[in-house]
């Protein structure tokens, strides 16, 4: 039976319903009021970020996140600081009812400065067990942004793999281990997998020590019949959205025994609805059977920063429960 | 009479509305009192729509926060979640679907009676509709979005006849939701049909957000109201391309104020807004409003932006020598 690590996917609600778990959005409110600094919410970030690691840990997850504390939303953290780029108005985030500021590209894309490294170090430096440090995809990006510049998608799929890949060189640079590139848009589009795969590809092939592993991400979908061209891709892992894409498991079995390492997806990142750690469990050893991975990690189906805090951690406790069923 | 105006909905929440809300949810003021505020915010805001010379009036939704979680606190087989993260620092609580949910009572025909007491001007009701109230909840017990939708559409039209029966002859409900999932078209069709059966004599409406308007166009002109109201102008109105495809055979509520901006537009841009509507439709065709509700701009915005709209309406008039 192949290792199931019990893992968190990205990022995890910053404040819960406790009044103690409210400070970030107090200090938010108090810098918009000009009654306080930038130091104090760069301190309560940190605080907050040291809070939900250990969230993380005593749920029993063994690959843990920096909750993305400080992502605006899962766009512009990243983009905002690439040459080329102007943040716009607010946009719906897929088919959600959240929202992202959007790209609009104005001139080449350039990467300048490592935007996740301080952000890793800290949570790597915070955390007993291992971190994974998580980066946008440059599919994603390109299809979230206005691009008034290329005005070609692959051009500017391209772009952002260029500057994506130079952030993940300065995370290995810091020591980062696990490193996920988050590709929701691959499962929304027909033609996605010939637009991103040349610049995927790219990503997959960078040379990396042995002990980093480098893995892709899709959530909100299935790939059905993309998936053995993603799978083709060397990353060392590839996370799939297991609820709403549940039809890909049929696709998985394809790769029984060929040494494919997943993340599976199968707690519902936005139902508050709890799984039955043995139903989950079950169906772990079922995909298992069918698959036949060398070791996996068990995750929510896409972030958890959709669900209420207490709901969010109730779902880590469930899959690291599920994980240590699995292992019995 | 052609080229009526109303608005989507919402208006701004004056100052001691917002304080009064924030005292009551930390028990410091009784439901009674936050009444007398909601009341009071009301009155001014159908005082200032008659000021204004708006056609058809709404409340302001004074009492409600969140469109969907209003609804569900007042319905059966409801419950509500804690805290999730909207946008930056904006976070709200989401509705959980938790058993059948079934109409328990009127919920909003008393605001509506009370607000149509204050005006001899037609009061437009609005409602979340089913499809949204689904898609922003979270679901626990049916496990099917398209059983969880009828059984919204079920119990909400009951509250549609409520409102009918105490007098509501525009009766506006919301959809933001259909734009977002093109796939699922033929279920939001489905459910307004169940909302706005056996309304005899009433204007039924259905707003909807911007979105992938080229994926469910012409299908949407299928759902069961005579008037959709659409925001145009944050689109650049884009979408009048796709009405000269397919004819727009229904009424149309024109948006052409951008509500997602402090900046006041200038009359004359909102009268070239109309101008291009009206190349596309017939002026008896088009009721001008707002992109959508007003509620995140403040006071001072939402009333300069309304003026400027009446007064790009009346010149328009004027212009075509429209009654």
């Amino acid at each position: 039976m192949g290792k199931v690590i019990p893992a968190n996917l990205n990022n995890y609600p910053r404040i819960g319903d406790r009044p103690e778990q409210q400070k970030l959005r107090r200090t938010i409110a108090a810098l918009d009021r000009g009654e306080a600094s930038l130091e104090d919410l760069e301190r309560v970030q940190r605080e907050v970020t040291r809070e939900v690691i250990l969230e993380q840990v005593e749920a029993g997850i063994q690959l843990v996140t920096d909750g993305q504390i400080r992502w605006d939303d899962p766009v512009t953290y990243f983009a905002r600081s690439l040459e080329g780029i102007r943040i716009a108005g607010l946009v719906r985030f897929f088919d959600t009812n959240t929202y992202f500021r959007q790209p609009v590209v104005e001139a080449p894309v350039r990467w300048q400065w490592p935007v996740l490294v301080d952000d890793f170090r800290f949570a790597a430096e915070a955390s007993p067990v291992p971190v994974k440090a998580v980066v946008p995809g440059p599919y994603t990006l390109a299809r979230l942004s206005v691009d008034r510049y290329y005005s070609d998608l692959p051009k500017l799929t391209s772009a952002y793999a260029a500057a994506v890949r130079e952030e993940i060189r300065a995370l290995m640079e810091a020591g980062a281990q696990v490193i996920q590139i988050d590709e929701p848009s691959l499962v929304r589009h027909r033609d996605a997998v010939e637009v991103a795969l040349p610049a995927l590809a790219g990503l997959a092939e960078l040379e990396r020590s042995d002990s980093v592993r480098l893995g892709l991400l899709t959530y909100w979908g299935t790939l059905d019949q993309n998936l053995d061209r993603v799978l083709e891709l060397p990353f060392d892992f590839l996370a799939l959205d297991l609820v709403e894409g549940r039809r890909d498991l049929e696709g998985l079995s394809r790769w029984k025994l060929k040494g494919k390492v997943f993340g599976l997806g199968l707690v519902n990142g936005r139902n508050t609805k709890l799984e039955d750690p043995a139903e989950l469990a079950a169906a772990v050893k079922r995909i298992q059977d069918s698959c036949g991975f060398p070791w996996a990690y068990l995750q929510p189906s896409c972030g958890l920063e959709f669900l209420p805090r207490d709901t969010a951690r109730r779902k880590l406790e469930i899959i690291a429960e599920a994980a240590r069923l699995v292992s019995e | 009479m052609a080229l009526l105006t109303t608005t989507v909905g919402s208006f701004p929440k004056p100052d001691y509305l917002v304080k009064a809300r924030a005292a009551f949810s930390r028990g410091q003021l009784d439901m009674e009192e936050l009444r007398e505020k909601e009341q009071q915010a009301t009155r001014e805001c159908i005082a200032l729509q008659e000021r204004l010379g708006l056609d058809i009036l709404v409340d302001g939704e004074m009492y409600r926060g969140d469109m969907a979680t209003y609804f569900a606190e007042h319905l059966d087989g409801f419950r509500i979640s804690g805290l999730v993260r909207s946008y930056g620092n904006r976070y709200y609580r989401k509705p959980i679907i938790v058993g059948p949910v079934r109409w328990r009572g009127p919920i909003t025909v008393d605001w509506f009676r009370f607000a149509q007491s204050l005006t001899p001007k037609p009061m437009k009701a609005i409602l979340t509709g089913p499809y949204t109230m689904m898609d922003w909840s979270f679901d626990e017990h049916y496990g099917d979005r398209r059983d969880a939708a009828l059984d919204l559409a079920r119990a909400l039209h009951e509250e549609v006849v409520a409102l009918y029966q105490a007098g509501a002859r525009y009766i506006q409900i919301d959809e933001p939701a259909i734009s977002t999932r093109p796939e699922e078209i033929e279920l939001a069709i489905e459910t307004m049909q169940i909302m706005t059966a056996g309304l005899e004599g009433c204007k039924t409406i259905t707003h909807i957000c911007y979105g992938e308007f080229e994926k469910i166009y012409p299908q949407m002109l299928r759902l069961a109201v005579d008037q959709i109201d659409l925001e145009m102008s944050n689109s650049g109105f884009d979408m009048l391309q796709l009405f000269r495809s397919h004819p727009f055979e229904k009424e149309i509520g024109l948006g052409v104020i951008d509500v997602h901006t402090h900046v006041i537009e200038e009359v004359d841009t909102v009268v070239e807004r109309i101008e291009m509507a009206l190349e596309v439709f017939r002026p008896e065709q088009v009721y001008v409003d707002p992109d959508c509700g007003l509620k995140t701009r403040t006071s001072e915005e939402a009333e300069a932006k309304l003026r400027v709209m009446v007064e790009a309406r009346d010149r328009v008039r004027k212009k075509l020598s429209l009654a």
